[in-house]
């Protein structure tokens, strides 16, 4: 029920019942990767025992409110777990009670409240008015994840700072003289690290950073009960307002996925060293599409990053964190919201109908989407917090015609309408995806797709 | 051709660019009244006579803000305008204003509320062909009159961050990834080679331009504010009569690029 939503949508004027259908593209394409185990934050995977572990696509929240930052990283370690390792740059100390383990089902939820969207709309009979109903759904797909530990120490200019056992995770905070010292001692300590690393790792360390080096303890882990491993979180006091993805670059195949979603007091976070650009949205395409929602937005996706030469990140949702319209997933409940990080929200353990009528939260959230590499995105992210409020979402209508029976004069005018509307709709999709136009305009049934109308299809033959 | 005239067109070209290719959001609302307020402050604060010189100023001073500013409130635009013409008018030295007035303007503004910001990432490829061909159409228009501040500034900032680059072991990619800027350059054509708030001889400019690139480069790498460039310039200008006075140089033009007129 939550998902049958009616806007008011445009100046059309038939009446509509419309369908919302979200898709997890985050999945998908974590799904399309490798078989063998993937993932990371902006850090590295280092593999034990010689095993090829690859990034592919992320997802980190970050909660920032003037200098203050908590950041989750989602966890779809794929693999054994007494293979994962994590080693993230992060710029101050971190205490003990500065880090968490959270639940996989936050960032979830989040991931499907900012979700890419596809409305339906169906439309009326056009000779008579009457409106059925139709219940909606969310596909809401699931990671499965694994894990695993394992800890030592020793000299070499290398300071473990602190050494704590949070949830089913062994944390160290290293700091080293310079970043041999420090890449001996991971290598020493069965942390293999990829090539170039150590460039990196001293570019890091001479800016005052620190390294968080994540292992799965396997008792912790066993008497966690759970099967998967929990996302970290790590808050800390800095100007920095910025996220390492170099070291990431590094042991990755080919291009890796990122997803930010940012929570602020303010308004949307934009890139301040990359273009931030909003994701072509509102726009009308072929009923078709339905079943292939998943693969129209990655080739979507992949077309607008071409046309930006795959040096932008991408804005795919920014809204007041109250409400949504129409909504892929219930906005987050306060207690989700603190869990995550945004500690001005007072811990009020509404229930689902009060927090729908509560306005303004005071929390602004952005979803953005880059995919990049060590040459499309040398350097780190840095981020800045706008005052922008604008509401923003990527949303896809399709509008069905009416396939019942029609007696009247107005069907005619009302089937070649469908029709031109088609052709629009196939246009909008061969440009937005660069899909073939014969198979759009078969599958949309009309002859061919011209780039444009033909005008003087309108002086002699306008129902060609 | 008089300088102010090329740079109104400039501007507005930058300000179509932005919103036609690059998808900026600049409500219309604001451009105008920016405008409007700019130029009327400047009426009303002024004894300009039946000179049109004092009042392109202005309009270049709105146009910067409307490239620049950004805000969905309406009133704070109408602000950063006045701030930006009454700063010439009340923060004064001698008869030179000591703030550029955009600049200035945009500080105040952004520093104190939320709701406006700067948006320095957002020019790509596109707009940093656009700055640079139009800088040097600038040069050209003003003979190369405020060459050395922009070389000044320029060639100082890029060492600074290519020396950064190799005490960090970076790759130089990343170096130049900061270089490319729009922002940057926009700035170093467009804002530091204002002749009222530079100092006014050359061997003082070339000073100023790698004192702005050095105090810049500290607040981008140490105190991380993404929009330094501009904050280093505010934050300078009072030491321009300094320059001045070291250089035995004194500021005589009456109004802003006056001196450019060729």
């Amino acid at each position: 029920m939550k998902n049958t939503l009616f806007c008011p949508f445009g100046r059309n004027s038939k009446n509509n019942r419309i369908r919302l259908m979200t898709i997890k593209i985050f999945f998908l394409l974590l799904l399309t990767g490798t078989s063998q185990s993937v993932f990371s934050f902006c850090g590295f995977y280092v593999a034990k025992a010689d095993t090829d572990l690859y990034n592919s696509a992320s997802q980190v929240v970050m909660v920032r409110d003037e200098d203050r930052t908590v950041i989750t990283m989602a966890n779809d370690f794929q693999g054994d777990v007494k293979d994962f390792a994590m080693v993230v740059p992060v710029p101050t100390f971190i205490e003990r009670e500065q880090i968490n383990v959270a639940e996989q089902a936050l960032i979830d939820h989040l991931d499907a409240y900012t979700a890419p969207r596809l409305v339906e709309y169906f439309d009326e009979n056009p000779c008579r008015v009457y409106r059925r109903e139709l219940s909606a759904s969310v596909a809401l797909a699931d990671s499965v994840q694994t894990k695993s530990f394992d800890v030592s120490d020793e000299a070499l200019g290398v300071t473990i700072e602190a050494r704590y056992t949070v949830g089913e995770y062994d944390i160290l905070i290293l700091n080293a003289d310079e970043s041999a010292g420090l890449i001996q001692w991971l290598g020493d300590n069965d942390y293999k690290l990829p090539q170039g690393a150590e460039s990196v790792v001293g570019s890091y360390l001479k800016q005052d950073m620190r390294f968080f080096v994540a292992r799965v303890n396997l008792e912790a882990q066993q008497s966690t009960g759970y099967t998967h491993l929990r996302p970290l979180q790590i808050a800390f006091e800095s100007p920095k307002f910025m996220l390492p993805i170099r070291l990431g670059t590094l042991n990755a195949d080919g291009k890796q996925e990122l997803f930010v979603y940012a929570l602020t007091r303010t308004g949307r976070v934009e890139t301040a060293n990359y273009r931030t650009v909003r994701m072509p949205s509102n726009l009308e395409i072929p009923g078709f599409v339905k079943g292939r929602f998943e693969e129209f937005y990655r080739d979507m996706f992949t077309r607008q990053n071409k046309a930006e030469n795959e040096k932008a990140v991408f804005l795919e949702y920014a809204w007041d964190m109250a409400w949504c319209d129409p909504c892929a997933a219930d906005p987050l409940a306060n207690t989700q919201l603190r869990n995550l990080g945004v500690y001005w929200l007072a811990d009020t353990g509404v229930d689902q109908n009060n927090r729908r009528l509560q306005a303004g939260q005071n929390v602004f959230v952005t979803r953005l989407h880059l995919r990049y590499d060590s040459k499309t995105f040398p350097d780190d992210l840095k981020f800045i917090e706008t005052g922008n409020r604008t509401n923003f979402q990527g949303r896809y209508v399709m509008r069905h015609a009416w396939d019942g029976e029609m007696r009247c004069d107005a069907a005619m005018d009302y089937l070649a309408m469908v029709r031109q509307r088609n052709i629009a709709a196939g246009n909008q999709l061969a440009s937005l995806t660069g899909w073939d136009r014969s198979e759009i305009a078969e599958l949309i049934g009309v002859a061919d797709l011209p780039d444009r109308e033909k005008w003087w299809r309108r002086i002699w033959s306008p129902d060609q | 051709m008089d300088p102010r005239n090329y740079q109104i067109a400039a501007l507005s070209t930058f300000i179509s660019i932005g919103v036609v290719t690059l998808g900026f959001q600049i409500a219309w609302i604001n451009a105008v009244v920016i405008v409007a307020v700019a130029l009327l402050a400047q009426f009303c604060l002024f004894q300009q006579g039946r000179s049109y010189g004092p009042y392109k100023s202005a309009l270049i001073s709105a146009l910067s803000l409307v490239l620049l500013l950004r805000t969905d409130v309406v009133a704070l635009a109408a602000v950063t305008a006045l701030i930006a013409v009454a700063s010439k008018r009340f923060l004064c030295i001698k008869g030179c204003h000591v703030f550029n007035p955009s600049a200035f303007a945009l500080v105040v503004v952004t520093t104190l509320f939320p709701a406006a910001y700067l948006s320095p990432g957002q020019w790509g490829a596109l707009g940093l062909l656009a700055f640079v061909v139009a800088g040097i159409g600038l040069l050209v228009v003003t003979r190369a009159q405020r060459l050395d501040v922009t070389l000044a500034f320029l060639g100082s900032y890029a060492l600074i961050v290519f020396c950064r680059g190799s005490y960090l072991g970076d790759p130089p990619a990343i170096a130049l990834h900061q270089l490319q800027s729009g922002a940057l350059i926009l700035f170093a054509f467009f804002m530091i080679t204002d002749p009222k708030t530079t100092p006014a001889s050359s061997i003082a400019r070339v000073a100023f331009g790698v004192t702005v690139a050095v105090v810049s480069a500290v607040l981008q790498f140490y105190f991380f504010i993404s929009t330094a460039v501009i904050y280093a310039l505010v934050l300078l200008a009072p030491l321009v009569p300094v320059f001045n006075f070291y250089s035995r140089s004194f500021c005589r033009e009456k109004y802003s690029v006056l001196s450019l007129r060729t």
